[in-house]
C-alpha cells in the first residue's frame, strides 16, 4: 500500500493539534492534584480533548496508509512544541534544540520519500 | 540507580507504545464514528489502552530522570515501530525510510539535549 500525501497531511494535522494539547497538559499541570479538581481543571481536560481529535484523525490516517509511513510524522510534535515552548513558558530555543528540528526535518523528508506517495 | 530505573521504565514505555501504535493501526481498519460498532473494535480498544499504559509510564520515569536523558529512549520507538510494521504487517522499509529513522533519532536526541 502507497501512502497519499494528503494522507500524511491528516498526521501533519494531528500532530499540530497534539502540541497545544500539551501546551493546555502542561499548563493544568501546574494545579494538577488527585482529587475533584481535575474537574475544574480546564486547561487539562481541553488538553485531553484536544488528544482525543488528534488520536481520531490519526486513526483515520492509519486506516489509509502504512504505520511506518505515517508514525514517524508524530515526530514533528517535537518541533511544534519547541517553539510553542517558547512563546507560552519562556523556553529558549538554543542551537541543540534548532540542529534537532533541522534533524527531525531532513527525517520526515526522507520518510516522504520513501513512502512511495504521490 | 534512579536514573537506570528512569532509563528501564521509559524503554518499557517505547515498546509498549510501539504496540499500542501496531494495535491502532490493526483497529484503523474498522474504524467507524458509530458507537455501536466502535466499542467492538478491541483492537483499537486494546491500542489506545496501551498508549495510555504508555504514557503513563513515561510519565512516570520523567520523575527520575531528565528529558536529555530519556528523549532519546523514546525515539527508539520508531524504530521497534518499524520492525513491528514489517513482521506483522507485512510493510516494506527501505533505505529512505531507515535513514529517515534515523535522522529522527538523532534529531529528537538533539532535542532532548538541548532541553
Amino acid at each position: 500500500m502507497r501512502t497519499k500525501l494528503w494522507v500524511i497531511s491528516l498526521v501533519l494535522v494531528c500532530t499540530l493539534i497534539n502540541s497545544v494539547g500539551q501546551v493546555f497538559f502542561k499548563i493544568g499541570s501546574k494545579t494538577f492534584a488527585l482529587n475533584f479538581s481535575l474537574f475544574t481543571n480546564y486547561a487539562l481536560i481541553f488538553g485531553v480533548v484536544l488528544y482525543l481529535i488528534g488520536a481520531v484523525i490519526f486513526v483515520i490516517a492509519l486506516k489509509r496508509g502504512e504505520l511506518s509511513v505515517l508514525y514517524p510524522f508524530i515526530a514533528l510534535t517535537f518541533i511544534w512544541v519547541s517553539f510553542l515552548s517558547m512563546v507560552f513558558f519562556q523556553e529558549i530555543m538554543n542551537l541543540y534544540k534548532w540542529l534537532g528540528v533541522i534533524a527531525i526535518i531532513i527525517g520526515v523528508s526522507l520518510i516522504g520519500k520513501g513512502s512511495g506517495a504521490d | 540507580m534512579s536514573k537506570l530505573l528512569a532509563v528501564v521504565i521509559v524503554f518499557f514505555a517505547g515498546i509498549i507504545g510501539s504496540f499500542g501504535a501496531l494495535f491502532l493501526k490493526l483497529g484503523s481498519k474498522n474504524f467507524t464514528f458509530k458507537f455501536k460498532r466502535l466499542i467492538k473494535n478491541y483492537r483499537l480498544i486494546f491500542g489506545v489502552l496501551l498508549y495510555g499504559v504508555s504514557s503513563m509510564f513515561f510519565i512516570w520515569g520523567l520523575k527520575y530522570g531528565d528529558l536529555s536523558m530519556l528523549y532519546p529512549i523514546v525515539a527508539t520507538g520508531y524504530i521497534w515501530i518499524c520492525l513491528l510494521s514489517v513482521k506483522v504487517l507485512k510493510e516494506r522499509m527501505n533505505i529512505w525510510r531507515w535513514l529517515g529513522i534515523l535522522a529522527i533519532l538523532i534529531g529528537v536526541s538533539l532535542i532532548g539535549f538541548g532541553s
